[in-house]
């Protein structure tokens, strides 16, 4: 009975969603993480990863052994692809490469995911 | 068993080439004019066990203190109310003052210079650290500025200790450098770290700071009692204790159980009710714990066995024309030898993805250290007032904190109670009472103190200037960067590129970085990572398995992205197993262009 049950919920949830899942993936430095988070929920994510980095820009300075580098946040998002576009679209104008924000966005393609996104 | 002991003999190495230059110095000043046989031999042994135990300490303590304090540290929200975290602050700041060893010393002294009872003193010094660790604890969840902080903080230290008696201030003032034990700055650097991981902020600029707050506690309670007390009332008796190997490893062990004891329980109170991890991975920690136990015993064991009295052997044959270098020379050598210091780079590396180096740090701590026992030297000669060199630091330091990045604040204010660590307190003491022997100082309670404080403050200026260092030379790249690339915008013929990922081995990381530059390729992100393996988990049994991974992230033309992975099998041999791995695929939109 049980797994009638789940294979009917998930035959349901994956003719619900058959939009095109995405990873949303954002790069931005550290600081502007919680307002790149505002958007991305304004656009219906839910959530997001967040990684801490730092960028590794070659062409760097280095003293004492260090490369002197900035801290990023590296922010991951599975969502639809309609979504991902409008809030890529969003990020890269209030936060894009000529902000302060040094903003990289962008997506890539996913064959299978889990928990289906709305 | 194998991969502990690979990770041990690593450490070893550079255990024995970091405790070099010490050994060297007292080497020489051996040649110079011999020491008694008494001396020296305990010396030779010393130096075996300290390396020894200094390697089992620096191999045991990531996965068994530093953890402990992350997993209470990240379930401290669990408490619910801020008032049950201050109050877990509290106590916890109380409880590892009174274990600590070092404070016992002090207080004893305290004891024949005043007749203040040990443990009145003892209770007025802990509830200082108690109070602070509290308010560093408030400081995270309220965000309040940790600048103002330490300027708050400070002026009243100031305040206070100029109303105190002269004889005080010394003693005073070293207590911030004492409560800070070996097993304790871990501990506490952790739960910093572990609190700010779970507020939703950027992190690493709060995690640190905790340790230069707690350390500021005894100080003002200190200096009100002293106000209370008045003058001291008999002179201070420097005894010279007896020399025996098995007393004094007795002593050590017993001194890390007490230490460790508050650390290991409220850990396991917070398992039993919030933080529930598996029976095996508490099996892991509690034997690394061992482990580090062991290792930090034995080295605190040589420390009083061998080196504390050759280090008294220095203080009295050093010709004092040349005390001022000397006392440069050794708190350099020093620097590479003291286990805390080299906790707190491999700490800051790890949690700023490698963006701060351990190695800078040590280098930076151990320029440091010796402007430390350098002025303290000077203060001896000249016979100055501690206020005179203490306050300068201060108001240097205070005055930079505008200027410098908010993370290397913290990192700054916390290394001064990290450099005044276990060898400083036995090395660098001894030292300097046999220095007031061969320059016939007096005034022991005034000048026999003192040397702690100073050790504990000159390295917050030195990490201030590797800050501001770093600062403008991130200010010059990013105009640089902003000017020659990023604004022409041609790096993104539209829909013509891939994302390019690479998981490879921490050391190799740089180079790879590097090639990735020359194939002109410009946005690259990098964390560090774990790898772990199928084949590496039954022996994982002291978590050493995981080995430091860096991932690379990078957008690149999609015609070169087979060319890079290709030029990573050839130069990096990517194609042999765990060296690493580089996987690039289509993205499908990117910035909306």
């Amino acid at each position: 009975m049980e797994n009638k049950v789940i294979t009917k919920n998930s035959n349901k949830k994956t003719v619900k969603s058959e939009k095109k899942q995405v990873l949303l993936v954002i790069i931005v430095h550290k600081g502007f993480e919680n307002e790149v988070i505002k958007i991305a929920n304004e656009n219906g994510h839910t959530g997001a990863t967040i990684i801490n980095s730092r960028s590794a820009n070659a062409n760097g300075t280095s003293f004492m052994g260090m490369e002197v580098s900035e801290e990023q946040e590296l922010l991951l998002i599975v969502s639809p692809e309609d979504n991902a576009l409008i809030t890529c679209n969003q990020i890269a104008q209030k936060f894009g490469i000529n902000t302060d924000a040094k903003g990289v966005c962008f997506t890539i393609p996913l064959e299978t995911v889990s928990q289906k996104q709305t | 068993m194998k991969n502990f002991l690979i990770k041990y003999l690593k450490e070893l190495k550079s255990v024995m080439l970091s405790s070099l230059p010490i050994i060297f110095i007292i080497f020489a000043i051996h040649i110079y004019k011999p020491m008694p046989d008494d001396l020296f031999f305990p010396f030779l042994i010393s130096i075996f066990i300290l390396i020894f135990g200094q390697a089992l300490f620096l191999v045991g303590i990531n996965g068994s203190i530093i953890a402990m304090g992350e997993f209470v540290g990240s379930n401290i929200n669990k408490l619910k109310k801020l008032f049950f975290i201050l109050l877990f602050g509290f106590i916890f700041g109380t409880l590892a003052t009174i274990a600590e060893p070092s404070v016992s010393i002090i207080t004893k002294q305290v004891e024949n210079a005043t007749g203040a009872a040990s443990i009145l003193t003892t209770f007025v010094v802990s509830s200082g650290v108690g109070i602070f660790v509290a308010y560093a604890l408030l400081r995270i969840f309220l965000e309040l500025p940790l600048r103002l902080s330490f300027l708050i903080c400070y002026g009243i230290v100031f305040t206070l200790l100029f109303f105190s008696p002269p004889e005080f201030r010394a003693i005073t003032l070293d207590f911030s450098g004492a409560t800070t034990g070996a097993v304790t700055v871990p501990f506490v650097l952790s739960i910093g770290i572990g609190v700010s991981s779970i507020l939703n902020k950027s992190n690493n600029d709060n995690s640190y700071g905790l340790i230069g707050l707690a350390s500021i506690g005894p100080i003002i309670t200190m200096s009100i009692m002293a106000i209370i007390f008045g003058k001291p009332t008999s002179d201070l008796q420097l005894s010279h204790e007896t020399v025996e190997f098995l007393p004094i490893l007795g002593n050590a062990f017993t001194g890390i159980l007490i230490a460790l004891s508050p650390i290991a329980g409220i850990f396991l109170i917070f398992n039993f009710f919030f933080i529930h991890l598996p029976r095996s991975k508490i099996f892991q920690i509690l034997l690394g714990t061992i482990l580090t136990m062991v290792g930090i015993g034995l080295f605190i064991t040589a420390v009083d066995f061998g080196f504390a009295e050759a280090a008294r052997y220095l203080g009295e044959t050093i010709p004092p024309p040349i005390l001022i270098p000397f006392g440069l020379l050794l708190g350099f050598a020093l620097g590479f030898c003291e286990p805390d210091i080299k906790v707190l780079g491999n700490q800051i590396e790890k949690n700023t993805n490698g963006k701060i180096k351990s190695n800078a740090l040590v280098w930076t701590l151990a320029i440091g250290l010796a402007f430390a026992v350098g002025l303290a030297m000077l203060r001896l000669v000249y016979k100055l007032d501690i206020l005179f060199i203490v306050l300068p630091v201060f108001i240097i330091a205070l005055a930079v904190t505008p200027f410098i990045p908010k993370l290397f604040v913290g990192i700054a204010f916390d290394s001064g109670g990290v450099v005044s660590g276990t060898i400083t307190g036995a090395f660098v003491v001894p030292f300097a009472a046999g220095v007031c022997m061969n320059i016939d100082i007096k005034d022991n309670i005034t000048f026999g103190f003192g040397i702690i404080a100073l050790i504990a403050t000159v390295p917050i200026i030195a990490i201030s200037i590797l800050g501001l260092i770093y600062q403008t030379k991130l200010n010059v790249q990013k105009e640089l960067i902003t000017s020659t690339s990023w604004r022409q915008g041609e790096f993104y013929p539209y829909q013509s590129v891939n994302f390019l990922g690479i998981v490879c081995k921490q050391s190799v990381g740089q180079h790879i970085t590097d090639m990735l530059a020359q194939n002109n390729v410009f946005i690259i992100t990098q964390t560090n990572a774990h790898g772990l393996s199928r084949s590496l988990l039954p022996t994982s049994m002291f978590n050493f398995t995981q080995e430091s991974q860096t991932f690379l992230l990078a957008i690149v033309d999609r015609t070169k992205a087979k060319q890079i992975i290709q030029t990573l099998e050839v130069e990096f041999e990517f194609n042999r197993p765990n060296s690493g791995i580089a996987f690039s695929g289509y993205i499908g939109n990117i910035l909306g262009a």
